[in-house]
C-alpha cells in the first residue's frame, strides 16, 4: 500500500485539513470518497436489491454495482413478481451461494406453477456452480428430484421440506449437512451420509423418519472426520451407539437433544465418548434424566480441551458445576437451565467464584 | 536488550514488569500526540509491521512511528480495538465463494461500534490505511447493516450521497431498475 499517498487520493485535501472538515462538519462528508476497495468490500456484503438501491444513488456507485464478482449469492423468494425473479436470475450467473424459500404456511394451496419454473431454471442452468444450497419449505416433487444438477455441492440446508429426494444420494462431495422439521423417505438420509466421505458437519433436527442408531453407525463406521454433530431427534438412542460415537476421535462440538427424553442409560457411555473424543470444545446435553453428577463429573475429567458446556434438564447437582469450573482449564462459558437439582442461588455463588468463567443466570 | 533502552525511556515508570517482557512502540498521531504501546499488538497493523520490519525501523530504537492519517481519537479507538482482540486468530483469508454474513458482529465490536458516523467512517479510513482486516471487516458489515433494507432515498440521507448522474446516465439507471417499481 502507498502509505504517502493513502489519505491524499481520491481529491482528499491534506490530512490536518479532512480531520478539521470531517469534525466540524458532519452533514458534508461523502462516503463516496472511500478508496473503491473498501466501498467494493462493502457492497460485498449487501444482498442484489441493496446494490441496486446504491447504484441509483450515483456514478460512483452506479459503476461499482457493475462489478460482476459481486453476485455470489441468489436469494430467491415466493413472493417476489416476475420481474424482480427475472432481474435477480440474470444478475447472478454464477451463483455459489443459492437460497429458495417456499411459504412457511403450507394450509393454502398456493400456486407455485410460476415460481417453479424460475427455480427450475435456476437448477438446470445454474446447478453446476452452486456450492451451497438453502432450501427452505419446499414440497415440490418436481424441484426437489433437480437437485440432482448441484453436482458440486459442499453445503446442504433443508427446512421444513418433504419430498423423496432420491437427488440426495448423488452427491459425494458435502462437508455441511442441516435438516431440520423435514420429512425423508426413509434411508435417504443414511444413504446420502454415507456418500459424503468429506463431511464434517452434521446437524439433524426434528425430522421424520431418520433411523438415528443406524445414522451413527454409519458415522463411526466411515467418517471419521466429522467435527460437529448435533442431533435433536424424537428418536430412542440405545447406548451402544453413545458407545460408538467415541470412535470419532476428531469430534469438537456435540449436541445430544432430545425434546421427548432420552430413554436410555448413559452408564458409562458418556466416560467412554470422552474418552474417546480427545478434542471435544464444546458439549451440550438436554433433556436426559440419567445424566447424574456420578456418570458426568467421571466423564467430564477426560474433557480436557472444552471451552462451552451446557446442560439443560438433567438430573445433576451444583457438584457437577464446581467440578466442570474447577477442573475443566480451557471452560469460558458454562450454561446450566432447567436442571431442578441446581439452585439460581448456587450458580450466582459459582459465578462469584470464578469470574473468569461465562454463566449466564437462566 | 531491547530491556535496557526500554528503561531509559521516562514513560516507562508504571508499569516496569509489563514493559520488560514486551517490547513498546511509540505512535504519533496527525495531531502530536505520541501513544506508546505493545509491539505486539501495533503489529495487527500490517502496515506497521511492514515498516517495523522493511524500512529498518527496530524495536530497540527510540524511534516514533508517525501516522499522518490517523488523528489521536481515532488512534485511541483503533488500539483499543487491537488491544481488545490482541488475541484473536488471524482473520480468515476473503472466499468470494462463501456467502458473507452481517448478522456475526460480536457483541463487543457492536458496542464498541456504536459511534457516530464521522468517526465509523474514519474508522474505516483508518483500518484501511493501517491495514487491520478484522477491524476493517466489521466496519465495513456495519455500514452494510446499515444499507441492508433501506429505499434508495434512505441510503441517500444516511450517507449524504449526492446525486451526480448526467440525464442519459440517469435514464439508464431508470431503464434497469423498471422491476423493482412494480412492488
Amino acid at each position: 500500500m502507498d502509505l504517502e499517498s493513502a489519505g491524499t487520493s481520491n481529491g482528499i485535501p491534506s490530512n490536518k485539513k479532512l480531520k478539521y472538515t470531517l469534525e466540524k462538519d458532519i452533514s458534508k462528508r461523502d462516503w463516496t470518497i472511500l478508496p473503491e476497495t473498501v466501498l467494493k468490500r462493502i457492497f460485498s456484503y449487501l444482498d442484489v436489491q441493496s446494490i441496486n438501491n446504491c447504484a441509483q444513488l450515483c456514478s460512483t456507485f452506479f459503476r461499482l454495482s457493475k462489478d460482476s464478482s459481486l453476485y455470489k449469492t441468489l436469494h430467491v423468494n415466493y413472493g417476489m413478481s416476475a420481474n424482480a425473479l427475472e432481474y435477480h436470475i440474470s444478475k447472478v450467473t454464477r451463483p455459489s451461494n443459492v437460497i429458495i424459500h417456499y411459504a412457511s404456511d403450507q394450509s393454502n394451496s398456493d400456486d407455485y406453477t410460476t415460481y417453479n419454473q424460475y427455480v427450475l431454471r435456476i437448477l438446470e442452468n445454474y446447478g453446476e456452480y452452486i456450492l451451497s444450497l438453502e432450501l427452505n419449505n419446499c414440497r415440490e416433487e418436481d424441484v426437489i428430484t433437480e437437485l440432482k444438477h448441484c453436482v458440486n455441492l459442499k453445503s446442504l440446508i433443508l427446512f421444513n421440506c418433504k419430498g423423496t429426494f432420491n437427488a440426495l444420494v448423488s452427491f459425494s462431495k458435502l462437508t455441511a449437512i442441516d435438516f431440520s422439521y423435514c420429512h425423508f423417505s426413509q434411508k435417504v438420509v443414511s444413504t446420502t451420509v454415507k456418500n459424503n466421505p468429506s463431511l464434517y458437519s452434521l446437524y439433524l433436527r426434528n425430522n421424520v423418519n431418520i433411523n438415528l442408531n443406524e445414522l451413527i453407525e454409519i458415522i463411526t463406521e466411515q467418517l471419521y472426520n466429522i467435527k460437529e454433530l448435533h442431533i435433536n431427534e424424537n428418536k430412542q438412542l440405545r447406548s451402544k451407539s453413545l458407545k460408538l460415537l467415541s470412535r470419532l476421535k476428531n469430534l469438537k462440538k456435540l449436541s445430544l437433544i432430545s425434546n421427548e427424553g432420552f430413554i436410555c442409560n448413559p452408564e458409562d457411555s458418556l466416560e467412554f465418548l470422552a474418552a474417546g473424543c480427545p478434542h471435544l470444545e464444546s458439549l451440550c446435553i438436554d433433556n436426559w434424566s440419567e445424566i447424574n453428577d456420578t456418570n458426568l463429573i467421571s466423564a467430564l475429567r477426560l474433557c480436557s480441551q472444552l471451552m462451552t458446556l451446557e446442560l439443560r434438564r438433567t438430573n445433576i447437582t451444583i457438584k457437577s458445576c464446581k467440578e466442570a469450573a474447577l477442573s475443566l482449564p480451557l471452560l469460558k462459558s458454562l450454561i446450566v437451565d432447567k436442571c431442578q437439582k441446581v439452585k439460581k442461588s448456587q450458580l450466582i455463588s459459582l459465578r462469584e467464584d470464578f469470574e473468569d468463567l461465562d454463566i449466564p443466570i437462566l | 536488550m531491547s530491556t535496557l533502552n526500554t528503561v531509559k525511556s521516562p514513560a516507562m515508570n508504571v508499569n516496569f514488569f509489563a514493559f520488560a517482557i514486551m517490547p513498546n512502540i511509540k505512535l504519533q498521531s496527525s495531531d502530536g500526540e505520541t501513544f506508546e504501546i505493545d509491539v505486539e499488538i501495533a503489529k495487527c497493523s500490517v502496515t506497521i509491521k511492514t515498516m517495523l520490519e522493511d524500512l529498518g525501523m527496530d524495536e530497540e530504537e527510540e524511534e516514533v512511528v508517525p501516522l499522518p492519517n490517523v488523528n489521536s481519537a481515532i488512534l485511541r479507538k483503533v488500539i483499543q480495538w487491537a488491544t481488545y482482540h490482541k488475541d484473536d486468530p488471524p482473520p480468515p483469508e476473503d472466499d468470494d465463494n462463501k456467502e458473507k454474513r452481517t448478522d456475526d458482529i460480536s457483541s463487543w465490536d457492536a458496542d464498541f461500534l456504536k459511534v457516530d458516523q464521522g468517526t465509523l467512517f474514519e474508522l474505516i479510513l483508518a483500518a484501511n490505511y493501517l491495514d487491520i482486516k478484522g477491524l476493517l471487516d466489521v466496519t465495513c458489515k456495519t455500514v452494510a447493516n446499515m444499507i441492508k433494507g433501506k429505499a434508495p432515498e434512505e441510503i441517500r440521507k444516511t450517507f449524504n450521497i449526492k446525486n451526480d448522474f448526467t440525464p442519459s446516465e440517469e435514464e439508464q439507471v431508470r431503464k434497469e431498475n423498471e422491476w423493482c417499481e412494480e412492488k
